[in-house]
């Protein structure tokens, strides 16, 4: 008996662990997002120096930025690609939105994808870093 | 006698043209080969010398072969060879100098006439009554909620992996998709709601579907 207990308690501990790291980004999210009323808006300036001013997530936190630059891109890029090759062949307008936006999505997966390899993201803790910022943006408004 | 036959064989000449040139326009061929269709023209002046009925005939496969190539001339916007048919069909049967001739060309301008026009006239037939009339069944209203239901949980998936996986992860610290973020947070206890009711809905029927077919 105790030992079936050890082995079920065991196995659900390690359950319960690896879906809570999986699914940790509710936790981070919900720190900033369950609120009474949203933040106060913040600038690039304000991003640059918390990026000056701590060394540990500054770095990660400036390159997610620039993964951003890729995935903007890419969206821009699919989305007038698709749409244009819809219009082209379907001269419909409800066709060539649908397409825009669909076009859009895609082209941002795989500018994240291209941003994903070029800038190491994988070696990187983004979400660790913005969390940090956005403690940082919450005790400096306050 | 023997010039006035002579005289009307040469004018049926001008019957035999019209064919061709319906020939012309359903093939689609500028340059026939005019050694054969020549040949042919003599013949069919020759065998029309020794009967009338075939002539009538002749003139009723005319006008229908002519009514089939004014409307492909239509559509394919050429008006002047419709009218260079148009006018070969006058000089024919201003040709033929018998009575009945004169009821055929009525009734073929008239026709001629009709799809002429025919773009012009409006359509009067009345649309089927399909759903003012049906009254909702229950297979067909459960297979199309089923239907919606799937769209709907497909774009919750899509939409949820790509607000907090896929963009979340690099763009938390923009202030506009933070705002978005949270107005979605803000309405999340509706949409969980929804997507759970759609959930076990689309579970349940799909499952009947799948025993019941």
């Amino acid at each position: 008996m105790g030992d079936s207990e050890s082995f079920v308690g065991k196995n659900w501990n390690g359950l319960k662990d690896f879906w809570s790291d999986r699914l940790s980004f509710f936790e981070n999210y919900t720190r900033f997002t369950k609120r009474d009323a949203p933040l106060p808006s913040w600038s690039s300036s304000d991003v640059e120096e918390f990026i000056a001013s701590d060394p540990v997530h500054g770095p990660t936190l400036k390159t997610a930025r620039e993964a951003v630059t890729f995935g903007v891109t890419g969206a821009a890029l699919g989305a007038v690609s698709t749409a244009a090759f819809a219009w082209k062949y379907s001269r419909s307008p409800h066709g060539a939105a649908l397409s825009f936006l669909g076009g859009g999505v895609f082209g941002w997966t795989f500018g994240q994808e291209v941003a994903n390899h070029t800038l190491q993201l994988y070696k990187l803790d983004t979400m660790a870093a913005q969390v940090k910022f956005m403690e940082w943006w919450e005790r400096k408004s306050q | 006698m023997a010039a006035t036959a002579l005289f009307r064989s040469i004018r049926r000449r001008d019957v035999v043209s019209a064919p061709l040139s319906v020939y012309k326009s359903l093939a689609g061929n500028a340059q026939p080969s005019w050694g054969s269709s020549y040949i042919g023209q003599n013949y069919a002046s020759f065998s029309r010398a020794f009967g009338s009925k075939p002539v009538v005939n002749d003139i009723l496969g005319t006008g229908l072969g002519t009514n089939n190539a004014i409307r492909e001339e239509r559509e394919k916007s050429k008006s002047t060879e419709a009218a260079i048919v148009g006018a070969q069909l006058t000089r024919s049967f201003r040709a033929l100098d018998v009575g009945t001739s004169k009821r055929l060309f009525s009734t073929i301008s008239g026709d001629i006439k009709t799809t002429q026009e025919e773009p012009k006239i409006k359509s009067f037939r009345p649309l089927s009554p399909h759903l003012s009339v049906y009254q909702p069944q229950m297979n067909s209203m459960l297979s199309i909620f089923n239907r919606i239901s799937g769209v709907y949980l497909t774009g919750v998936t899509f939409a949820g992996y790509l607000l907090y996986l896929k963009m979340g992860m690099i763009c938390l610290t923009y202030p506009s998709f933070y705002q978005v973020l949270y107005h979605t947070q803000q309405q999340l206890p509706v949409i969980t709601s929804v997507t759970a009711l759609a959930a076990i809905y689309h579970t349940i029927k799909s499952t009947h579907s799948l025993l019941t077919h």
